[in-house]
């Protein structure tokens, strides 16, 4: 090593040093044996990607891991599929982006498959019907806890932009649960709602 | 139920509905709305896999797979899976966006006030859920406790689903 690069580790010095370029089963392994079968939802799923990636492989910065998990929040449908595809890009372009996520995705869709097909044939049991009486409501209520896991940090995130995005903040959710108590659309519920934070992301720039 | 869903109408709801959230259970409200209410699917049938979902290793926004294990078999639970792995791909979009120019106020705005209207729309929806058990004390006292446990988030989601369901085998 010349003095050069021990005098300045910048962030792409340290990247390029810990670039391994891991190989395309090397990627898949790693989300397979992580994410795909991780207990517990998706924070737990997350947490044993994070040792597995960073702490294990050291494939990225724990600084690197975060802000692209950030960025996946703001980008549509699953967001650790969205996690594999970033990163898997970064680790081995096209082909890394399959398999992070299909090791993410392949195991954990074929155990619920099979879960499916399970219930399916005892559904028609009493005592499974008895069961399911309690297992919706607390699905619901889960459910209920992640809504306000997930949208709490949105709100303080519109708090601290002024009088505007905290109204805003307030009203698109009382919007979004009347309107989908009324039998309004949820689409254009979120469609709307999309155009009304744009507006005001406008306003307060 | 009377006749399957088409894997087609499946994969078109589940990839319309991912594609306008974010998040593993976002997508249940247009999912809810177009399947319950468009009386293709039972309010048992969305809730077990919902349930499914949340038991299963991974990602809990599989849980769509199991609605369309439920609704269409195989096939179902096959254009399911299809329809809710293709979205996230557009975080590469979005990870390009950003890197390419900081300051995008509506950009930022759009994706924010979708995020805030999703967690209305979803309450909505477990509300509907809770409702469709009846207004009664004990499917009441169920959901209120695991949402008091879910926001606590030390006891494992399958010890919760467990007791509601050993509550509802013991209160019938």
């Amino acid at each position: 090593m010349n003095v050069e690069d021990a005098e300045e580790p910048t962030a792409e010095t340290i990247r390029e040093a810990s670039e391994t370029r891991p190989s395309t089963f090397e990627i898949f392994v790693a989300w397979l044996k992580s994410g795909g079968v991780a207990f517990g939802g998706g924070a737990v799923a997350l947490e044993s990607l994070r040792r597995e990636i960073v702490d294990r492989q050291g494939w990225m910065t724990e600084d690197e891991f975060s802000r692209d998990w950030a960025l996946c929040q703001a980008a549509p449908g699953i967001n650790l599929l969205g996690m594999a595809a970033i990163v898997g890009r970064n680790l081995g372009g096209a082909r890394g982006v399959a398999a992070a996520m299909l090791g993410m995705v392949l195991p954990s869709a074929a155990i619920t498959a099979a879960m499916a097909a399970g219930f399916a044939a005892l559904r028609s049991h009493p005592t499974v019907g008895a069961a399911m009486r309690g297992v919706v409501p607390a699905t619901a209520g889960l459910g209920l806890a992640s809504v306000y896991r997930t949208g709490r940090p949105l709100v303080r995130q519109g708090w601290r932009k002024g009088n505007l995005a905290r109204a805003t903040a307030v009203v698109l959710p009382a919007l979004g649960l009347a309107g989908l108590l009324l039998g309004l659309p949820p689409v254009g519920l979120l469609v709307g709602g999309a155009a009304v934070g744009a507006a005001v992301g406008w306003a307060t720039r | 139920m009377g006749d399957p869903v088409s894997p087609l109408g499946l994969f078109w709801t589940v990839f319309k509905s991912s594609l306008l959230s974010s998040g593993g259970m976002g997508n249940a409200p247009i999912v809810h709305a177009d399947l319950v209410v468009g009386g293709l699917a039972t309010e048992r049938q969305f809730s077990s896999a919902l349930a499914i979902g949340q038991l299963s290793p991974g990602p809990t926004g599989l849980w769509v797979v199991a609605l369309g294990y439920a609704l269409g078999g195989w096939l179902g639970a096959f254009a399911a899976f299809l329809a809710v792995s293709l979205p996230p791909l557009l975080t590469l979009g979005v990870a390009a966006l950003y890197r390419h120019a900081d300051e995008h106020p509506a950009v930022e705005g759009l994706v924010w006030g979708l995020g805030v209207t999703v967690a209305g729309v979803s309450s909505g929806t477990m509300l509907l859920l809770v409702r469709s058990e009846g207004l009664r004390a004990i499917p009441l006292g169920i959901a209120l406790g695991a949402l008091l446990l879910g926001l606590h988030g030390r006891a494992p989601v399958f010890l919760v689903i467990l007791a509601g369901a050993a509550v509802g085998i013991l209160g019938r």
